[in-house]
C-alpha cells in the first residue's frame, strides 16, 4: 500500500485514525493496535515478505535483551553485536544482494544459477532500524524493550516502514511508551502529511513523466538539451518523491504523536557536496556516521590514509544500500572522491563571498551528474547519457521534444525550483512585522493546503502516473 | 522539539486544515465505503471459493485496489476537476495511467497518442491471412475497410513534438494487404477526398470514433465500391445512400467521448451529437441473443437503436453505442426490403456503419472479433470454417 492511493487516504488511514483515538485508551492497546495496523500495512503490498519483517522482528528483540543483560561483559556482548549485524546484514544480503552477486561472478565467466529471490520493500529501512535498536541498547541510548510488540512498532511502524526516515532508537525509545497525542500536535502532522503528498503527486509524479521519458529514449534520438532536461527532472522529482515520502512519514508520526527527526533540509541550496550530504537523507547520513563513520575513527584520525579509508568504507555502504547494482557503488564512489576532495583541500572554504554562488553551481552540476549515474539502468548507459549531456557525440543540441516537454511542465519546473528553495519560511519572516498581511498569509495558507490536497486527490483517483521508486532500495 | 509550537497563527491554521481534511477522508470515506463495499464482498467471496489461494492474496488485494479505484464516490467529479486544472495550466498532454495519454491538437481535438513505433508485426496477422485464405477458398468477395482515425493526414497539427504513430502502423498495414492482393477501401482517404463531408466533421472532438455522418458517408462508398469491384447491384441504392431520405437529429453538446470521459468536460468540451434514421418504410429483424431472448421486429428506429443511450441524462453516457447499443460477438439484422447477404467483421467503428450497410442487404451478420467467442464459443477463424458467405468486410485499422 503507498500513501498516494485512494485506498490509502479514503480508507486505511480514518480507520486507523478512528480505532486508535475513537476506540481505544490505554497506551499499550494503542501501541498493539499500531503495530497490527504496520503489519497489515505491509502485508497489503507484500503478503510474503511480512513473515520475514516478523522474524526480524523476534530476533532483534532477542538480541536487545541479551545486549542488555550482557552490556558488562564485553566478549559476550560483542558477540550478540556481531550477530546481530551478521543476521540483519545476512536478511539483506540474501534478499538484496544474492542475485546481484551472482550475475557479477557470472559476468567472469562463471555459471552460478540465479535465485527466485524477490526483495522485499523497504527492507533496507527496517533492517537498519533493527541494527539501531540493537546498538543504542547496547550504547545505553534508549532502554530495553521488555515487550516484543514494541520492538515490532518501532522496526514496523507504518509511516516510516517502505521510504523512510531511517528512525532511530534512541529518538523514539521513550515515545513508545511515553508520548502526549494532543489535537495541536495532530494539526501539525495533517498538515505536514498534505504537503508531502502534494510534493510526491503534484510534483514528483509529474516531473518523472518527464525524466522517464527521457532515461528511457534511444541514445541516438536523445538530444542535448533533452538530455538535461530529463536530469534536471529527476532530480527535482527524487527530490520532491523522497522528501515527500519524509514528509508524509513525520506528518502521520505526529498525528499518532510520536517525533521524527527531520530527513531532508533544502538539500539543493548547498555549497558544497558535503552540505548536501548534511542536508539530503539525513536519517540515512547520521545512521552511517554513528554506527559506521564514528566507529572506524571518522575524522579524528592520525593520517590522512586513514581518513580515506573511512570515507570510502562509508560510501561504498552507502552506494550499495541505495540498491543492487554497479550504478549504485559508482555513485556512491562519485561521492567518495568529491568529499576526499572537499575534506582534504577546503577548497570551498577559499571562495570569495562575493562568488559563493559558483560554489551552488559546482554543487548543483555534481548532484546532477550524480543523480544520472543513480537513474541509468547501467554504468554504460549513465556514460552514455552524461557524454550527450556533455555534447560528446553526433546528438543533436536541440529538438522539439525539448519544447514539449518544457512548454507542458514549465508551471511544474517553476514550482521545483520555488519549492527546493526555503521561499516559504523566507515570505514568513518578511511578514513577520506586517500583521494585516499576516492574517491573509494565514488564510491563504489554508486555501492553498486544502486545495493542493483536494487537486492531489484528482490526480491519485484519475490514475495518474504514480511511480514507486524504492523498490530498489 | 518544533519550531511551529511556538506559532499561535500557525497552531489555528493546523488546525483549520486538520478540520478540513479530517473532514474529507473520513466523509469520502465513509461514503466510499458505503459505495464499494457490496463490490469487495464480491470479490472476498469469490476469493474464499478459489482453492488455489497462494497466489490469489495478491491477486484478491489488487481487486480490492481496482474496485477503490474505479467505484469511488463522485469519480468523474474527480476527473473533471483534473481536468479543469489541465486546462489552467494549458497543457496538451493529458498524462493517463493507461500509458495512453491525451493529446489536444491545435483545434482543441483530442487523441489518444500511439508511442509504438515499431513495424508491424507479422505473427499478429497471421489469423487474419488464414481468414483470408478461407475467403479466397470459399471464392467470396472480401474487402478490408480501414476507417479513419482521429489524426488526419494534413489537417490535424499535434503539438510540436508529439508524435503519433497510429497513421504509420495503418499504412504499414494496407501497403502488405494490398501486397498479397488483399482489396482495402482506405476510408481515411475516400472521405478526406470526399465533397459530402468537411473533414472537421469526420471525427468527434472528444472521442476516438467517426461521427455518425462521417459513417453514413462511408458506407455510402462502399457501396459504391462494392458495386465497382465485385459487381453487387445494390437494390434502390439511390434512395437509401441519399441522405435526404434520412432525418438527421441533432443534439448539440449532448455526447463526450472516451478521450473526453479520461480528461472530463471542462478540459474535453462537449461534441454535438446526429442520429441519422431513414425517413422512408423500413421492416427489420434484429437477433442478438446477447442482449435479446428472441429476435426483435419492427423498423430501423425500432431495432437498430438504444433510445436509453440517448434518454439518459448522464452527461458521460456513450452516446455513440446508441447504434446496436455497444459491442457484440455476434448480430444478424434482417432487413426484409434489402437483397443479398453480408458478413461485416468490425470493431466498435462498424455500430453506426454496419447499420447502415444492414440497409443495402437482406441479412448482415455481424462479428466482433474481440467478443466473439464469449457467445459463440469459437473463434473468428473457427466460425468462417464452418460457416460461408458471399460478401464479406472486414473494417478496422488493423486485424
Amino acid at each position: 500500500m503507498i500513501f498516494s492511493s485512494s485506498i490509502f487516504i479514503f480508507w486505511f488511514l480514518p480507520l486507523v485514525i478512528f480505532i486508535y483515538y475513537g476506540l481505544i485508551r490505554n497506551r499499550n492497546y494503542r501501541n498493539i493496535f499500531l503495530l497490527i495496523a504496520s503489519l497489515f500495512f505491509y502485508a497489503w503490498g507484500e503478503p510474503k515478505f511480512v513473515i520475514v519483517m516478523i522474524i526480524s522482528i523476534l530476533i532483534n528483540y532477542i538480541f536487545g535483551v541479551l545486549v542488555d543483560k550482557f552490556k558488562n561483559h564485553n566478549a559476550k556482548v560483542k558477540l550478540i553485536l556481531l550477530s546481530t549485524l551478521v543476521f540483519n546484514l545476512g536478511i539483506m544480503f540474501v534478499f538484496k544482494y544474492l542475485n546481484f552477486m551472482i550475475e557479477s561472478i557470472n559476468q567472469l565467466g562463471v555459471n552460478l544459477p540465479q535465485t527466485n529471490i524477490i526483495l522485499p520493500i523497504g527492507i533496507s529501512f527496517f533492517t537498519f532500524q533493527a541494527i539501531s535498536y540493537v546498538i543504542d541498547v547496547y550504547r545505553g541510548h534508549g532502554r530495553v524493550q521488555k515487550n516484543p510488540l514494541n520492538v515490532g512498532l518501532y522496526i514496523a511502524f507504518f509511516p516510516q516502514l517502505i521510504a523512510g526516515p531511517i528512525v532511530r532508537y534512541e529518538t523514539i525509545a521513550e515515545q513508545i511508551s511515553n508520548r502526549k497525542e494532543s489535537f495541536d500536535l495532530f494539526s501539525q502532522g495533517t498538515t505536514r502529511f498534505i504537503i508531502g503528498l502534494s510534493k510526491k503527486v503534484l510534483l514528483a509524479n509529474t516531473l518523472a513523466i518527464l525524466a522517464d521519458t527521457a532515461f528511457s529514449l534511444p541514445t541516438q534520438e536523445l538530444a542535448v538539451s533533452f538530455a538535461w532536461l530529463g536530469a534536471i527532472a529527476y532530480t527535482f522529482q527524487i527530490y520532491f518523491d523522497f522528501s515527500g515520502y519524509s514528509d508524509m512519514a513525520i506528518g502521520m508520526g505526529k498525528m499518532f504523536g510520536f517525533y521524527f527527526d527531520e530527513n531532508f533540509d533544502y538539500p539543493y541550496i548547498s555549497q558544497s557536496v558535503s552540505e548536501f550530504w548534511r542536508r539530503w537523507h539525513i536519517s540515512l547520513g547520521t545512521w552511517f556516521r554513528d554506527y559506521v563513520y564514528f566507529p572506524l575513527g571518522g575524522s579524528k584520525v592520525d593520517s590522512k590514509g586513514r581518513l580515506v579509508m573511512n570515507l570510502f568504507v562509508v560510501w561504498v555502504l552507502t552506494g550499495v544500500w541505495h540498491g543492487a547494482n554497479w550504478t549504485f557503488i559508482a555513485w556512491g564512489m562519485f561521492y567518495f572522491v568529491l568529499l576526499t576532495l572537499e575534506k582534504l583541500t577546503n577548497f570551498t572554504k577559499y571562495v570569495p563571498k562575493k562568488i559563493k554562488v559558483i560554489l551552488n553551481i559546482y554543487t548543483l552540476l555534481a548532484i546532477i551528474i550524480g543523480w544520472v549515474i543513480f537513474r541509468s539502468n547501467s554504468l554504460k548507459e549513465a556514460i552514455q547519457y552524461l557524454s550527450i549531456m556533455m555534447g560528446i557525440g553526433e546528438n543533436a543540441i536541440f529538438d522539439s521534444l525539448t519544447i514539449l516537454y518544457m512548454k507542458e511542465n514549465l508551471w511544474f519546473l517553476v514550482a521545483g525550483v520555488i519549492f527546493s528553495m526555503p521561499t516559504y519560511k523566507y515570505i514568513v519572516n518578511k511578514l513577520q512585522s506586517k500583521t494585516m498581511l499576516r492574517v491573509i498569509s494565514e488564510i491563504l495558507y489554508v486555501v492553498i493546503l486544502v486545495g493542493a490536497f483536494i487537486i492531489c486527490l484528482t490526480y491519485i483517483i484519475k490514475g495518474t502516473y504514480n511511480p514507486f521508486i524504492y523498490f530498489n532500495f | 522539539m518544533d519550531n511551529d509550537k511556538k506559532d499561535l497563527g500557525a497552531s489555528y491554521r493546523h488546525k483549520a486544515v486538520t478540520i478540513l481534511f479530517v473532514g474529507i477522508i473520513f466523509g469520502f470515506g465513509i461514503a466510499n465505503f458505503i459505495e464499494v463495499h457490496p463490490s469487495i464482498v464480491k470479490v472476498i467471496k469469490q476469493h474464499k471459493t478459489n482453492d488455489d489461494t497462494k497466489n490469489e492474496i495478491s491477486s484478491l488485494i489488487d481487486s480490492i485496489e481496482n474496485i477503490y479505484g474505479e467505484q469511488l464516490v463522485g469519480r468523474m467529479k474527480y476527473i473533471e476537476l483534473n481536468g479543469l486544472v489541465q486546462k489552467i495550466l494549458q497543457k496538451n498532454v493529458v498524462d493517463d495511467s493507461t500509458g495512453k495519454p491525451v493529446i489536444r491538437d491545435s483545434e482543441g481535438n483530442l487523441h489518444f497518442q500511439y508511442y509504438n513505433d515499431k513495424p508491424i508485426q507479422l505473427p499478429a496477422y497471421k489469423t487474419f491471412f488464414e481468414i483470408v485464405d478461407i475467403l479466397k477458398s470459399n471464392n467470396s468477395n472480401f474487402m478490408f475497410v480501414v476507417h479513419p482515425v482521429t489524426e488526419i493526414k494534413g489537417y490535424t497539427q499535434l503539438p510540436e513534438g508529439v508524435t503519433n504513430y497510429n497513421n504509420k502502423l495503418i499504412d504499414e498495414t494496407v501497403d502488405l494487404f494490398r501486397e498479397k492482393d488483399i482489396h482495402v477501401l482506405d476510408l481515411r482517404e475516400e472521405l478526406k477526398n470526399s465533397d459530402k463531408i468537411e473533414v472537421k466533421d469526420m471525427m468527434y472532438k472528444t472521442d476516438h470514433h467517426w461521427t455518425t455522418y462521417a459513417a453514413f458517408c462511408g458506407y455510402e462508398i462502399t457501396l459504391n465500391e462494392l458495386e465497382r469491384v465485385f459487381g453487387i447491384n445494390i437494390k434502390n441504392k439511390e434512395i437509401i445512400t441519399d441522405i435526404n431520405n434520412f432525418n438527421q437529429t441533432i443534439y448539440p453538446e449532448f455526447f463526450i467521448g472516451s478521450a473526453g470521459r479520461r480528461t472530463g468536460v471542462y478540459y474535453s468540451g462537449k461534441d454535438d451529437y446526429t442520429l441519422i434514421t431513414p425517413k422512408f418504410d423500413t421492416h427489420y429483424k434484429l437477433i442478438n441473443e446477447s442482449r435479446f431472448s428472441e429476435a426483435v421486429s419492427g423498423s430501423f428506429e425500432d431495432v437498430i437503436i438504444e433510445k436509453k443511450k440517448l434518454e439518459d441524462d448522464y452527461l458521460y453516457t456513450n452516446r455513440y453505442e446508441a447504434y446496436l447499443g455497444k459491442d457484440y460477438g455476434k448480430q444478424e439484422i434482417i432487413n426484409e426490403d434489402g437483397e443479398g447477404e453480408l458478413l461485416v467483421i468490425q470493431n466498435s467503428f462498424g455500430l453506426p456503419y454496419s447499420s447502415f450497410l444492414s440497409l443495402a442487404f437482406n441479412k448482415v451478420t455481424i462479428l466482433d472479433p474481440r467478443h466473439i467467442e464469449k457467445v459463440t464459443g469459437r473463434s473468428t477463424l473457427q466460425y468462417l470454417q464452418e460457416h460461408k458467405f458471399e460478401n464479406v468486410i472486414w473494417i478496422a485499422t488493423s486485424p
